[in-house]
């Protein structure tokens, strides 16, 4: 099962290592704890992997081939295609895909910055990581 | 202490003698299939450590207590969400 949905910041903050990760390490340990799965959007993947230096996209490639069962990359399917495309003016392309899968899986979008999700989703399905 | 004696069955699958402390073995006295029950919990547990490696090679040091926060706050998270749904059901 598909528990949390990472978006492009917990990515690519994850990937550079920086003091903030340990809260979204600890998310993927937590989730693995209990056989469930992170998902990863592929826009996520990739609009972090473009913020990332190299080194940090080292580890992304890393991040998404290690544990398949636990890290789960998620393609855009093309039927949300133009969901996306509709909403990339008033949200990043990466947080409508991360809302896209959290709406398919029943899961939390977790983010170092929920607040532009706030308008197109409960509060209660996100996760402020810290 | 688990202590195991193996022989090759087929290509696909190794027929184990194994032996487990009794509070452990107890479980399986309740379970249709015993080897299923194992080999799932082998792939379970193998899977965790293959995270717990992957993080330890990313740098990331994870603590018990941190994950335990997560377990809280996600179960909490989970409790909001069914008292949402039950009352729209309402």
């Amino acid at each position: 099962m598909i528990r949390v949905i990472l978006d492009a910041s917990a990515i690519a903050t994850y990937a550079a290592r920086e003091p903030d990760s340990m809260s979204v390490s600890e998310l993927i340990a937590q989730v693995a704890e209990t056989n469930d799965a992170v998902g990863v959007p592929a826009l996520a993947f990739i609009a972090a992997f473009q913020a990332s230096s190299p080194e940090a996209r080292e580890v992304l490639e890393d991040f998404v081939s290690s544990a398949p069962q636990s890290i789960k990359l998620l393609a855009l399917q093309g039927e949300d295609t133009p969901t996306v495309a509709s909403m990339c003016d008033d949200l990043a392309a990466d947080k409508v895909h991360a809302l896209i899968e959290s709406s398919r899986y029943d899961a939390y979008v977790a983010s170092y910055d929920v607040w532009p999700m706030a308008r197109f989703a409960h509060e209660d399905d996100l996760i402020q990581l810290k | 202490m688990i202590l195991c004696d193996e022989r090759m069955v087929d290509g696909m699958t190794r027929k184990l003698s194994i032996s487990l402390p009794d509070d452990v073995a107890k479980v399986l006295d309740d379970v249709d299939n015993a080897s299923a029950y194992i080999a799932e919990a082998i792939v379970m547990r193998r899977e965790r450590d293959t995270v717990a490696a992957m993080l330890k090679r990313h740098g990331h040091v994870v603590t018990a207590e941190g994950v335990a926060a997560w377990r809280e706050r996600l179960a909490e998270m989970d409790r909001r969400k069914a008292a949402r749904r039950a009352e729209v059901e309402k």
